[in-house]
């Protein structure tokens, strides 16, 4: 192709760009926007983001709308995918606010895409609430206009420390196995310290890195140690890896427990009997004791609620998305406009109860009320076996050889 | 005893590397074409399997076969209609070429099968044997050997068959064997077909041992380009030795150094070997090379 | 000696480069945050292609990982604001020095390798380097990443600022490339790819002039990953030796014609745009489609001369395949 050909082939792609103008803006909507990981590796995981979302908008739209100043807004949500990218991410965030004109920002899924994105909406002072990234780096960089509605990656490994550490007789070494990436290895760290506090070893802790096809080394090593717990934190791949190896080097620690894994939709189906007695931290379950002050559902309500609407029973992603608009609405409620600035302070003071649990925000924008509770596999389903006050069975320890 | 038990995983891991890198090392060797789309090829096979054993109950090492044959067809079809248009050109067209055909199939594997990560596990998973201090686990036991199997007939197929000695024959010299009557189109069809069968069947293997979705090929298709520069292209024997050292490596180094610097250390290996033989260990001379 | 395929519209070409000029510009001053962020992106992957073009267009070394150095340029420039509290030049700085050191020093062993292996070889360098980069956590953080401080002033300054400093890498790179063409020094690269026993045979020594031109290719690659780590804020090892970075850019130079001044850059505009409109509309399928458009272009878009030689053009309408490059 000569080069007017390719010039031309250039102008004409410029013009089909121009005719692509943002959409009219109706009025009486306040529009948020969304990068969502609709392609690439965590796009089951983001498919439920966004339901939860959606979710929202059809339940305040069927009522109306966001109340301000006595009058109703319905509520209109932009997703553009970004494949799990932290640029994409970045850009899309960008498009969202200079294209789109969205009044207000959700957070991406993951905390790669998340820090990236987040810059963007702090250095255009636009909120955004994330729901799905758990990473402390996000919220430690004093920024203002950043709010975390999860529970932080710190509390990972620590809610099942807590409760390992009541348990008789109490557990007193511990192994960690972790991805040389970001969000793992924030968890291992964060739970090696705990374990520490907590008067327990850490006897093994190694990374391994991305993408690894074989454990047995590691787990070898680890099984030498012969530790009570296992904590492990990766790419969902790698943990399948590490259960089904671990069985076949024999290691066979008294509590196994992941940051990610036993709750997704593949573990059991994939794993049959070796994915029994596996443990994860969860941000909710239906049967939390929760009640949301707008809605006034409870946490089973809102499954049910849910099911009914999407077909499936919800797992904590959904919840989490729902949350983060709620958040919005009290603070757009409360002040009355959508001012960037005037919501940004509300949200800053939420105190707010959610069918997803307790919200209110530290210095950092990170929610310190909700605390995880713990769901083990039992006989192929998730069962709560932590806190007490919502636990549906029993946990099972040790696990037996 | 840590050491030992990693040198016994090493060699079980290191037949499946050379199953994945050898299908890869005969299309490159035959029609000096590195396929980047590879390690999708090892998908399908994998998603064959999983499926067959999700509907159906089979256990993973029956349905080799069928993932041999569905790779087969798909290979030659690929080949004939596609890959063939750009094999006359430079090395780099071919490889950007491939490297789309791969974006496209592993966006197939997306919508038809989604991100969700998939396994197998059978019923024998978690056993095996005790030589020891050290374990045999079944399943990798069997891969290792179906692994060594599979890599033993293709070098039975090409040094005792006719077609066999066609597909060399082309390699060495296109425009003789095109003399003697050989349809060079029908034997390079036929060679990505055989090493799009072989990387399904090391598929089948895979599903078994590891866990995997559409996005996990590409570091498939990074392991066959070590094994085959460093066991040499063109070898068969080559290829295994070469997945066996490597696997090896993988694990004695996940043991004796820090586990983080396993793929450094498998890179630093490939560097090496190309700097100071970049024939590899058993490699003939690059096939192509041979022509006047 | 390969023309390049410019030769024909002289004039042409050099309106139209004037007119590219005048509007990248003016619209670093009109556009909003969205566009001059897409429009900085392919200013970054134009110039990634032109420094590809100078090692594989020019001298015929396909460095498949050239994005090694980009990589090198974000974590050198990430660490020296960091941890040495340097300011950001200084750090593109030190990033060049090290981009240039690690080309010398690779070079020498790896140039003794030809085509394909030289490719392998430069793909198992990036792997090898990210790989080193992720586990040296006491000097990279590791897996976790870097961020760095905060460009200062506004959103909109800021957009223009990287805007601009993309603008002006790739028309830097324009220059040098454009420098290779007319000079003894890119004269000696090209003699290089076309027949490099005949060019050492006439008195240039390759390896000279190989690892000058990988230097050259990899201060140009780093100055882009460090202006890109300041950008984003954010840096971490699978992000900065990304595989897709080397990638776009060979297929961007395969399409602007390698070996051209100007080519890679006007391919670098059709292929990120086209992938752009692509993207706000099929949100399940862009993937294949690219993948798609990759294999049509390289089945529709006939190569440079000098790539392939003459005698593998022709045996290839015989329909023999007689991949000419294989004879090295």
């Amino acid at each position: 192709m000569s080069l007017s050909g390719l010039a031309r082939l250039g102008i004409a792609a410029l013009t089909v760009m121009a005719c692509i103008s943002a959409p009219a803006l109706a009025d009486d909507v306040i529009r948020f926007g969304a990068a969502v990981s609709l392609t690439g590796a965590l796009s089951t995981e983001a498919k439920q983001m966004k339901d939860g979302y959606d979710f929202y908008a059809k339940q305040i739209n069927e009522r109306g709308g966001i109340n301000i100043g006595g009058k109703k807004y319905k509520v209109e949500i932009v997703y553009y995918d970004d494949t799990s990218n932290p640029e994409t991410a970045a850009k899309l965030t960008e498009k969202l606010l200079t294209e789109d004109k969205v009044n207000f920002l959700l957070g991406p899924y993951g905390s790669g895409p998340s820090l990236t994105a987040t810059s963007v909406a702090e250095k255009n002072q636009v909120p955004m609430v994330v729901a799905h990234a758990a990473s402390t780096a996000i919220y430690s960089r004093g920024y203002k206009y950043i709010f975390g509605t999860l529970t932080l990656i710190d509390q990972y490994f620590g809610s099942i420390l807590d409760m390992a550490a009541k348990v008789e007789p109490k557990p007193k070494s511990v192994a960690i196995i972790a991805e040389n990436a970001l969000f793992p290895q924030a968890a291992a760290e964060a739970g090696a310290q705990k374990a520490q506090a907590l008067g327990m070893t850490v006897v093994y802790n190694e990374k391994y890195p991305s993408g690894i096809k074989d454990m047995s080394s590691n787990l070898a090593a680890a099984r030498e140690k012969n530790s009570d717990i296992l904590l492990s934190a990766g790419y969902t791949p790698d943990m399948i890896l590490l259960v089904r190896q671990m069985h076949e080097m024999g290691l066979k620690p008294k509590m196994l427990a992941f940051a990610l894994g036993p709750s997704l939709p593949t573990w059991v189906p994939t794993l049959h009997e070796q994915a029994e007695g596996t443990i994860e931290p969860i941000q909710w379950s239906p049967n939390m004791k929760w009640k949301d002050q707008i809605f006034g559902w409870t946490a089973q309500d809102y499954a049910d609620l849910y099911k009914q609407e999407f077909g499936y029973v919800p797992d904590y992603h959904p919840p989490q998305s729902t949350a983060a608009l709620e958040v919005y609405q009290v603070a757009i409620e409360k002040v009355g406009s959508l001012d960037p600035q005037k919501v940004r302070d509300a949200i800053a003071a939420t105190d707010l109860m959610t069918a997803y649990g307790p919200i209110r925000f530290d210095q950092r924008g990170a929610n310190i009320a909700k605390g995880m509770a713990v769901m083990q596999i039992q006989n192929g389903q998730q069962v709560v076996v932590y806190p007490p006050d919502a636990a549906t069975g029993k946990l099972l320890y040790p696990l037996p050889n | 005893m840590l050491v030992l038990q990693a040198l016994v995983n090493g060699l079980l891991l290191g037949g499946l590397y050379a199953c994945i890198a050898v299908g890869f090392s005969l299309i490159w060797g035959v029609m000096n074409l590195i396929n980047l789309a590879h390690g999708s090829f090892v998908l399908v096979g994998a998603y064959v399997t999983a499926t067959l054993n999700q509907a159906f109950g089979l256990d993973p090492f029956v349905t080799i076969p069928v993932s041999g044959a569905a790779l087969f067809i798909i290979g030659y079809v690929i080949q004939r209609g596609l890959i063939n248009l750009v094999l006359a050109r430079s090395v780099f067209a071919t490889l950007i070429f491939t490297f789309g055909l791969n974006m496209l199939l592993v966006n197939l594997l997306l919508l038809v099968f989604t991100a969700d990560v998939r396994g197998i596990t059978v019923s024998y998973g978690g056993l095996g044997w005790q030589f020891g201090p050290v374990r045999v686990p079944y399943t990798r036991a069997a891969v290792f050997g179906v692994a060594v199997l599979l890599t033993a007939g293709l070098a039975i197929f090409t040094n005792c068959t006719r077609l066999g000695a066609a597909i060399k024959a082309t390699s060495f010299d296109v425009d003789a064997a095109r003399l003697v009557g050989i349809d060079v189109d029908h034997i390079y069809a036929t060679t990505f077909a055989i090493g799009a069968a072989m990387a399904g069947m090391a598929g089948s293997l895979i599903a078994v041992v590891l866990a995997f979705s559409p996005v996990t090929g590409d570091s498939f298709t990074m392991k066959a380009f070590v094994v085959v520069v460093l066991g040499g292209l063109g070898s068969i024997p080559g290829a295994l030795a070469a997945g066996i050292i490597l696997g090896i490596v993988d694990d004695l180094s996940s043991v004796l150094l820090d586990p983080g610097y396993r793929d450094a250390i498998s890179f630093g290996v490939l560097l090496l070997v190309l700097v100071v033989s970049p024939r590899g260990l058993f490699g003939k001379r690059f096939y192509a090379e041979i022509q006047a | 000696m390969p023309k390049s395929r410019l030769e024909g519209g002289a004039a042409l070409r050099r309106a139209v480069v004037v007119a590219l000029f005048l509007a990248t510009i003016a619209g670093g001053i009109v556009l909003d945050n969205y566009w001059l962020r897409s429009l900085t992106e392919v200013f970054l992957i134009a110039a990634i292609a032109q420094s590809i073009n100078i090692i594989a267009g020019f001298t015929g070394y396909a460095a498949f990982g050239q994005v090694v150095f980009f990589g090198l340029g974000n974590y050198a420039t990430a660490i020296a604001m960091t941890r040495l509290d340097m300011p950001f030049i200084a750090g593109a700085l030190l990033g060049s020095v090290v981009c240039a050191g690690f080309a010398l020093v690779c070079g020498w062993p790896l140039f003794r390798l030809k085509g394909h292996y030289f490719a392998i070889a430069t793909l198992g360098l990036n792997g090898a380097v990210q790989a080193i980069v992720s586990n040296w956590a006491s000097l990279t953080q590791g897996g976790a990443g870097i961020s760095l401080p905060l460009p200062p002033g506004n959103v909109l300054g800021n957009a223009r600022l990287f805007y601009a400093a993309f603008l002006a890498l790739m028309w830097a790179s324009v220059v040098v490339v454009w420098l290779l063409n007319r000079t003894r020094f890119g004269f000696a690269c090209r003699a290089i790819r076309a027949d490099e026993e005949a060019a050492s045979a006439a008195g240039i020594n390759p390896l000279l002039y190989k690892t000058s031109a990988w230097m050259v290719s990899a201060v140009l690659a780093g100055w882009v990953g460090s202006v890109y780590a300041y950008w984003q804020s954010y840096i971490e090892p699978s992000v900065a030796f990304d595989m897709d970075i080397a990638v776009r850019g060979f297929v961007i130079l395969l399409l602007g014609g390698p070996g051209s001044v100007f080519g890679p850059v006007i391919a670098a505009f059709v292929f990120q745009l086209t992938s752009i409109v692509v993207w706000s509309y099929l949100l399940t399928f862009h993937l294949g489609l690219m993948g798609l458009l990759i294999m049509a272009a390289v089945l529709f878009l006939p190569e440079q001369s000098g790539w392939t030689n003459i005698r593998a053009a022709l045996a290839a309408r015989a329909s023999a395949a007689l991949p000419a490059f294989a004879r090295r």
